[in-house]
């Protein structure tokens, strides 16, 4: 006998609106049901009627924690459409706020995953640390959520010498910071014990579900797009793809610990060497026709643009792919045959995000039964 | 007829509803305090408790449709009766108002009200997280009921007595019962942390599983009532430990400094821990609780 638990659209373990329906005999999970798409924005029909300067802003505001991530991939894009090289400052630049940001949401996503696991103290901690990263991105770029620091071309804000030192004695902090978390994962066994062997994501299966970022790390699938097909200065770095085979959550969140020292070293190697010469380029041209295609490796994933252009000062369309789109997929299969109590932390475990993800939503407005739609189906649709 | 009213002022004020309510709420006050400091955060003012129980009186309570109104609503009450008919057995300071020769197990009885309560109370509000919640504090029952009892039973079994006063009184003469049978207080002490609902082992109530818990639909008066009880708690079953281990005290203010010392060390371990899962902490109870409370409960029936 199985009965249904909501979680969602609005539940204390969900930082946005998402549903799901667990099927559950008594505490495990046998069943389940997601529906996502309580914010769909409209974000990709709005970007064909703004120019391509304005739509740097829109696609900041796609995420909050990863805009940097959307709006370098955005840039370059458009940048790889009007034939543009962006001088190496700005590339040394972009990739310095890129880490700082994978700084900031790994951090942000520990606390997350200590709350969830009612690890309340280590969050109340490590959202306290956090704050170093924030001042970071505040000296770089002037804010601290919405960073802005990307423009077609190059970067809007050079950076000093004093914020360089500023940088150097913030980032010994955050090694600090860092060495605690690992110190708390690696040694607290409550911890471990909530953690380890818990939805598991085999590697076949997650090659199945096209996962990406830290979670398919974690399933030992070595992609990362910053190492595989490098943008901004990330050719010159020299830094490690953290992997884990075991595919449980404690290998998802042992990535991102790793992942967080590899940002560090990302960051002080391009303060080191950041090159002389303008931030951005003087002069813009009009792109030229046709389309190109960009992607980046965001904090919790591969991200895609796709960007198609007609000659004039407005993209024909624009597609972006967020990494969360293919990781909540995943979730299911995480989740049948676990306890109820480890749903949060397995929701969790792919730090989804879940507005940057809702597209369109089919509503049956005459009926009001609910079913799964198959792709033949939505063809059929189509065709009809 | 001044005795019935001297009862009555007994039951209802002091050491009754009204003193336990405001030593349990300052106690309370104090373990959110502490908590906070302890987190880097600031935490409330001390009149904190006391300013949401006004709020939540003064609020219109909703009985949802599939809930069984009676049972939602009488269970903070029975709770709230259950955890008064304790502190009158309590000697706070050197003398209790009810005196019994069976008081230990009585109190034993009705120390198990409030978790009986959040059971009716998740059962009868007709949601999945309250039925989710309740089987798990049902499950949990099982887990710290028996090192509790147990654990006391220690005590009647050393003393051949069932009178908390007898436990009270041999330990002004003889020192406290936690040096004698540490194994013991320790089990006891383990075990005031689910009956609180502290962490680790505050899985009924797991705001990031299952919202409240059992508490998921209350609002309003119901909802005061089980903060009462969530008050009454802080000061009872600490105030409780007190009197079976920690030698109780010869006046008031020794008493209530040994209860706050309890409130403290309650509070430390629910800062430094994450929250275990229901069957992980099902195994804790039985595997370290129960063995320290049965070794020592061997010790008494053997060894005097």
């Amino acid at each position: 006998m199985s009965e249904v638990i909501p979680i969602g659209p609005f539940h204390p373990a969900l930082k946005e609106a998402a549903h799901f329906e667990l099927e559950v005999e008594g505490e495990k999970v046998v069943g389940g049901d997601f529906k996502f798409g309580y914010m769909h924005r409209g974000i990709e029909d709005l970007a064909t009627k703004k120019s391509y300067h304005s739509n740097i802003f829109l696609a900041e505001r796609v995420c909050g924690i990863c805009n940097t991530v959307h709006s370098t991939c955005y840039t370059q894009t458009v940048e790889a459409l009007m034939n543009l090289d962006p001088p190496q400052r700005a590339k040394y630049i972009r990739t310095i706020v890129f880490e700082t940001e994978r700084l900031a949401s790994h951090l942000l996503w520990f606390g997350v995953g200590m709350h969830e696991l009612g690890y309340d103290t280590a969050y109340m901690y490590l959202w306290r640390e956090r704050e170093h990263v924030m001042e970071i991105m505040e000296r770089l770029c002037g804010k601290r959520v919405n960073l802005g620091i990307n423009t077609l071309g190059g970067v809007r804000r050079d950076i000093s010498p004093e914020i360089i030192d500023f940088i150097n004695g913030k980032l010994d902090i955050v090694d600090k910071v860092i060495e605690k978390t690992g110190k708390i994962i690696n040694e607290d066994r409550i911890l471990k014990s909530r953690v380890k062997n818990i939805g598991i994501l085999p590697k076949d299966e997650a090659k199945k579900l096209c996962v990406v970022g830290p979670t398919a790390r974690g399933s030992g699938i070595d992609i990362d797009v910053r190492r595989d097909e490098p943008y901004a200065a990330y050719s010159k770095m020299d830094f490690q793809v953290p992997l884990e085979e075991s595919g449980d959550i404690l290998s998802r969140v042992l990535v991102r610990f790793k992942e967080l020292i590899e940002s560090t070293k990302i960051i002080r190697q391009s303060i080191k060497d950041l090159p002389r010469g303008p931030i951005s380029l003087e002069e813009l041209p009009f792109p030229n026709k046709g389309e190109a295609f960009g992607r980046v490796e965001g904090h919790r994933g591969e991200l895609v643009y796709y960007i198609k252009s007609n000659g004039t000062n407005r993209p024909e369309r624009v597609k972006i792919r967020t990494p969360s789109v293919v990781n909540n997929s995943s979730l299911l299969y995480m989740m049948l045959g676990e306890k109820l109590a480890d749903v949060p932390i397995i929701i969790a475990s792919i730090d989804p995000c879940f507005s940057c993800t809702d597209r369109v939503t089919i509503v049956e407005n005459k009926s009001n039964s609910r079913k799964t739609v198959l792709l033949s189906q939505l063809k059929r649709r189509r065709n009809n | 007829m001044i005795e019935i009213l001297e009862t009555l002022f007994g039951l209802f004020v002091c050491p009754g509803f009204i003193f336990s309510l405001i030593v349990g709420g300052l106690f309370y006050w104090f373990y959110r305090k502490l908590r906070a400091r302890m987190q880097a955060r600031i935490g409330p003012p001390w009149y904190q408790f006391f300013a949401d129980v006004m709020k939540l009186f003064s609020k219109d309570s909703i009985i949802p449709s599939r809930a069984r109104g009676y049972l939602f609503v009488l269970a903070p009450i029975f709770s709230i009766i259950g955890l008064l008919l304790v502190v009158v057995m309590l000697p706070i300071g050197a003398c209790s108002l009810m005196q019994s020769p069976e008081s230990l197990i009585m109190a034993m009885y009705f120390l198990a009200f409030p978790g009986l309560a959040l059971i009716i109370a998740g059962v009868s509000s007709g949601s999945p997280y309250g039925a989710i919640g309740a089987s798990r504090e049902a499950r949990m029952m099982v887990g710290y009921e028996l090192p509790y009892v147990i654990s006391a039973l220690t005590l009647a079994f050393h003393l051949k007595s069932l009178d908390i006063m007898s436990i009270v009184n041999y330990q002004f003469e003889n020192g406290a019962f936690l040096l004698k049978y540490p194994l013991a207080s320790i089990a006891s002490v383990i075990c005031l942390l689910p009956k609180i609902c502290r962490r680790p082992f505050d899985a009924p109530e797991a705001d990031t599983e299952i919202i409240g818990g059992p508490l998921t639909e209350y609002s309003g008066i119901p909802l005061g009532l089980f903060e009462l009880v969530n008050a009454l708690k802080w000061f009872i079953f600490p105030a409780f430990a007190v009197t079976l281990f920690f030698g109780g005290g010869t006046n008031i203010i020794e008493f209530l400094l040994k209860c706050l010392g309890l409130v403290i060390l309650i509070t430390i371990i629910d800062v430094i821990f994450p929250r275990f899962r229901i069957d992980q902490s099902f195994k804790f109870l039985l595997k370290i609780a129960l063995p320290l409370a049965i070794i020592d409960l061997l010790r008494s029936v053997i060894w005097i």
